[in-house]
């Protein structure tokens, strides 16, 4: 066999291609899993003197959702404590849970994620696995309606105690960009939620599966959403929880494997078959593709002539700050939590997006006009919920509630709460 | 169908940024107005102020030049406007929009000047894309045509240009830089004002938030004069998959263009740790994020000769990071290929006539 065809590593037969050299099938799991190990090496087996071993001093939540590069890190993870295990006489170095966000509901899988959920848990048998519904976010919430007008500013038109629901909320967003932003929010939120309780009996860290590819999907995404003030918080890795805004400790093991190694990865583990994706497939049509999508789109594409591109997007990604930190006097945003300066966003928006009509000109222009503000001023006394403020919205969210005509979400606070910020 | 703003006329164009369906005289004052708030919000002019605009011909500068006319009289900005405009010497392309940026002089009622690449370089795009062939030809175009414009400016007396960047633009540099990891200029490159201490002039893009489909349709509704070409020499093929993933976007959702401007904006960079030893590039970030001086000032300092001489080429004198700035370091490449094929030739001073004439000018200022 020719030195070419050969492992760079150990001169076995070549399984994959990548980053300009020849990997065998040992040495690529190694190869990526060295990476992950470094990630997470404060999960080593801890001893109180020698042969006296410590019990786990942490947790681990690997958020998954069952697609490839969640599967392939809770494989690696899975990897480590069955190492752990073997070569201490069953001890583990840390905890693992694997919390998955049912979402089916609004997007369905493939297979029950019960069903799917017990494969797992045969083949990860020291991993715990937690489902959690995405209607869990409506629970015990009462719910605010939001309505906007022509000028972007939105209003409060209705608070009620009774929780709205997953098919409630959904059929009231027209588009599919709104629809995947608005799920993300409550995904994230509930997962942040989950480990936060976690956290209470052991020290958790989120170890989210994104690869580099996703990574730098997300980063274009949200600065295409105009949430490019959230790339801090999500795409950087956040060891130290004081700078985490979920105050806890969030990594990105897979940030340096790129999303076409990640199938050989699971397929020289043998865990393939155990990824399971939607029903609903991404449209043919460009225009009818979500942000998310066409993200994907674009850089599965343009990874086959210039694949350092993801590496690239991460890295520059990695040199943002937290455009918020210096600030004062933000308020959590009503609808994703992220810190918001009152008005700014919806003022910024206003002075670009003029809605100020040109004076009418004849004689019958003047009548139409006078007649069209007669209709308006009526409808407006009839309607008590003008007099509620607006409320606090980021860019993000004023953006993606635009594609509604009228949006009813899950508040956490009660109606008092929200009157007594709204009163004025 | 009535428009949504005034109620009052029929609709007749559906509006790119927000689909409303709108009248003409209703599109006119909201693509005015959006102009005019972002000039104002930031206090772009002074009254009195000379500001040069960048002139090319096209639809971008042609409907600056309409909207700053428009505007300096409606809300008494007070300022004299001036076109600048630049030859690049690209047969057929500079020609005819040459000749509509001159009808524009007699329309706007604005003064012109011209300052042409042969003139300074000695060298036409059209000779340099003859020496190097059809790569890296924009990098020149780039180059030159910022210290074109600045010596233009300089040789008008004039510290602000602005040029006719929209928000197409603007939300294309953004991804571009994301995906080029150009983290330089990541958190700067929304700006509206923009200076830099290698060049003596303010630049500043009140365009910024007008989408282009927008542009086209307000030269297309006034019956502007302009050019209709894009520049012949094609730019980077990366700049084009960036050019038509934002095309795609435009289409799913048409805020997008000023939703990643708005990203944009709040990009940060975190501070550089200032490390012991790596001094001098600590030093070098303080000095680019020198403000920008607002107004006030109106004779540019670029060869001002007071200044010293460590902040500028050594071979024209132009304001320059390193002892030779970007434009005389190409011009070296280009004029050693030159003197190389025509050795038995009788111009083996090209490089040195070049120099001469940089400094000609330098110095007449
Ligand atoms: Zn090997
Ligand atoms: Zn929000
Ligand atoms: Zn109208
Ligand atoms: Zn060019
Ligand atoms: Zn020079």
């Amino acid at each position: 066999m020719s030195a070419e065809s050969t492992c760079r590593r150990c001169d076995g037969p070549t399984a994959i291609k990548t980053r300009q050299a020849n990997f065998c099938q040992p040495c690529f799991i190694t190869f990526i899993q060295q990476k992950q190990r470094k990630a997470m090496e404060g999960c080593k087996v801890l001893f109180a003197r020698p042969g006296c071993v410590l019990p786990p001093a942490i947790n681990i939540l690997v958020p998954i959702s069952f697609g490839q590069s969640s599967l392939a890190l809770l494989d690696m993870a899975h990897a480590q404590l069955e190492e752990q295990a073997k070569t201490y006489e069953n001890a583990a170095g840390f905890t693992l849970n694997a919390v998955f966000i049912d979402c089916s509901e609004a997007d369905p899988l493939e297979k029950e994620p019960n069903q799917i959920i017990s494969e797992l848990e045969k083949r990860f048998a020291h991993a715990k696995f937690t489902c959690i519904p995405l209607s869990k976010a409506f629970e015990g919430a009462s719910s605010v309606t939001l309505k906007h007008n022509r000028d972007y500013t939105s209003f409060v038109s209705g608070i009620s105690e009774e929780p709205t629901s997953v098919q409630q909320l959904l059929s009231c967003i027209g588009t599919k960009s709104a629809r995947e932003d608005i799920i993300s929010v409550l995904q994230r939120h509930l997962i942040i939620e989950e480990a936060k309780k976690q956290n209470e009996s052991l020290p958790t860290t989120v170890a989210w599966g994104h690869n580099a590819t996703r990574l730098a999907e997300l980063t274009l995404s949200l600065t295409i959403k105009g949430r490019g003030n959230r790339i801090h918080a999500q795409v950087l890795e956040h060891k130290n929880p004081k700078d985490s805004i979920s105050g806890l400790p969030e990594i990105h093991p897979l940030n340096d494997v790129l999303s076409y190694e990640i199938p050989f990865y699971n397929s020289f583990r043998n865990v393939s078959d155990l990824a399971v994706d939607t029903v609903s497939k991404p449209s043919q049509v460009t225009k009818n593709l979500s942000i998310d999508q066409l993200m994907h789109q674009y850089f599965e594409n343009i990874q086959t002539n210039f694949p350092s591109i993801a590496s690239t997007v991460v890295r520059t990604a990695a040199k943002l700050d937290d455009p918020n930190a210096a600030k004062q006097g933000l308020t959590p945003c009503l609808i994703c939590a992220s810190p918001v300066d009152p008005n700014q966003s919806l003022a910024w928006l206003t002075n670009i997006t003029v809605n100020e009509p040109a004076a009418p000109e004849t004689e019958e222009e003047e009548e139409l006009s006078k007649k069209a503000h007669m209709e308006k001023s009526q409808e407006k006394t009839g309607d008590a919920d003008r007099h509620l403020p607006v409320p606090n919205l980021c860019y993000g969210c004023i953006i993606t509630i635009r594609d509604t005509d009228s949006f009813t979400f899950p508040k956490r606070a009660s109606k008092q709460d929200i009157l007594d910020e709204f009163t004025l | 169908m009535l428009c949504v703003l005034c109620e009052c006329r029929k609709a007749m164009l559906k509006r790119p940024k927000t689909l409303q369906p709108i009248c003409k005289p209703c599109f006119y004052n909201v693509f005015e107005t959006e102009i005019h708030n972002t000039i104002v919000e930031s206090n772009l002019f002074f009254p009195g102020e000379r500001v040069a605009i960048g002139a090319s011909g096209g639809k971008d500068s042609t409907v600056l030049a309409h909207v700053m006319k428009t505007l300096n009289e409606r809300y008494n900005y007070g300022v004299d406007f001036v076109l600048l405009s630049i030859d690049e010497g690209i047969h057929g392309y500079r020609d005819d929009s040459l000749e509509t940026v001159k009808r524009n002089k007699v329309q706007y009622d604005m003064d012109l000047e011209v300052v042409s690449y042969s003139e300074l370089y000695g060298w036409s795009m059209d000779q340099i894309v003859a020496q190097i062939g059809n790569k890296n030809n924009c990098t020149y175009c780039g180059v030159f045509r910022r210290q074109a414009l600045d010596r233009g400016s300089a040789k008008l007396g004039i510290a602000h240009i602005v040029t006719g960047h929209n928000a197409d633009d603007m939300a294309e540099t953004v991804l571009m830089n994301l995906l080029r990891g150009d983290t330089a200029r990541l958190d700067r490159c929304t700006e509206l004002v923009t200076g830099s201490d290698d060049s003596p002039v303010k630049r500043s893009k009140p365009l910024k938030y007008a989408y282009e489909k927008e542009i086209v349709l307000y030269a297309h509704y006034k019956k502007l004069d302009y050019f209709s070409t894009e520049c012949t020499y094609s730019p980077e093929a990366f700049r084009g998959t960036a050019r038509t993933l934002i095309k795609n976007l435009e289409a799913i959702r048409p805020s997008t263009i000023i939703d990643i401007i708005h990203s944009g904006e709040a990009f940060v960079l975190k501070k550089k740790k200032e490390k012991k030893g790596k001094g001098s590039v600590v030093v070098k970030a303080k000095v680019e994020e020198k403000p920008v001086p607002s107004g006030g000032c109106s004779v540019p300092l670029a060869f001002d000769s007071s200044l010293g001489l460590s902040n500028r080429c050594t071979k024209c004198g132009y304001l320059s990071h390193n002892a030779v700035c970007k434009a005389c370091v190409l011009l070296e490449g280009l004029n050693a290929g030159r003197a190389k094929m025509q050795i038995e030739g009788d111009s083996a001073d090209g490089a040195a006539k070049n120099i001469k004439t940089l400094e000609k000018l330098a110095l007449s200022i």
